[in-house]
């Protein structure tokens, strides 16, 4: 194996301070001797430079902003849960207030009343958190019939 | 030649990256990558935007992650592979010829240009494992170790597979070299 063979195969690892430098001092000491290898250095030298300055293709606005869409979506939908909730929560509380502090309704029918609302929450809660374990590991989810 | 990006994360849990941040520098840099691992602007977004809702599904894996582009770059070379697997065949040349004239300036020097135009063809010919060796490393400014994370290769072979890779570009751009 001639000094080339050994070396040309080093003139990236060159290029690209990679090398050991043991390695590099080698390939220094060949390339200022060997006009070959020197030009094989160099042309590989032109196409890292061009490669790194050339315009490269850039995205139109759609595609742009089509990229990011699943960011902006992810964020109006969480955003979007966060005050429908907060809303419920607000009007569950102003029901509730209503109803206790409400005169003409009588005891029993408060706690009748009441026994129902909280056994709808409790078994609609219940519903909605297995749905959502389910969701979690249904390997099936996605697959359309 | 670009300089390595920064790894952007340094294990404590304050400085974590932000995930808009990350986001927004992943698109950049991602679409470069897919376009040219593509050939297809649009199938490039699409890959991307694939990519990108990986990381917001893994926000945790992403921030916390030694190197989050390292991370991003092996998600967005898997949805490219998938790509290039599963679609029908499309030709590179319709990206090439359709972006060439829209970057065209009155101020690039001729012989520079035409090196441009016919290193961007025939990057986009290449087989991929060239291509996607010479994006990371030419285009993006990865160090061979990031590449051998991304590819999932020993760092042993990246320096010969992408010598090959260069040697392959070289051959081809004989005569305006």
């Amino acid at each position: 194996m001639s000094v080339c063979d050994q070396i040309e195969p080093l003139l990236s690892g060159y290029l690209d301070g990679e090398l050991t430098q043991q390695d590099r001092q080698r390939v220094e000491l060949h390339i200022d001797d060997c006009t070959r290898c020197r030009a094989e250095f160099e042309q590989l030298r032109t196409i890292q430079s061009e490669l790194g300055s050339i315009n490269h293709p850039q995205p139109t606005e759609q595609q742009w902003s089509m990229m990011m869409s699943v960011s902006a979506i992810r964020t109006s939908r969480g955003l979007g849960w966060i005050i429908g909730i907060a809303g419920l929560a607000i009007l569950a509380w102003l029901a509730i207030s209503k109803f206790v502090s409400n005169e003409s309704v009588g005891t029993w029918e408060r706690i009748g009343i009441g026994a129902v609302a909280i056994a709808g929450v409790l078994i609609g809660g219940s519903v909605l958190i297995e749905r959502l374990r389910a969701r979690k590991t249904d390997k099936y989810k996605d697959v359309e019939l | 030649m670009p300089s390595e990006p920064a790894a952007g994360s340094c294990g404590h849990v304050d400085r974590r990256p932000d995930m808009t941040t990350l986001l927004e520098q992943f698109r950049r840099k991602g679409f470069v990558f897919a376009v040219y691992m593509l050939g297809n602007p649009d199938d490039a977004a699409d890959a991307v935007q694939d990519g990108l809702r990986a990381a917001l599904q893994h926000q945790n894996a992403v921030r916390g992650a030694r190197d989050p582009a390292a991370w991003f770059f092996r998600v967005l070379r898997n949805k490219c592979i998938d790509r290039i697997r599963d679609r029908s065949k499309r030709k590179h040349d319709e990206l090439f010829d359709a972006t060439d004239g829209r970057r065209r300036s009155a101020e690039d020097q001729l012989a520079s240009r035409e090196l441009g135009e016919a290193l961007r063809r025939e990057l986009g010919k290449l087989e991929p494992v060239h291509r996607e060796i010479l994006l990371l490393r030419d285009v993006h400014g990865f160090s061979y170790a990031r590449i051998a994370d991304v590819l999932s290769i020993a760092p042993g072979t990246v320096m010969s597979r992408l010598h090959r890779a260069r040697l392959t570009l070289r051959d081809r751009l004989k005569d305006q070299l």
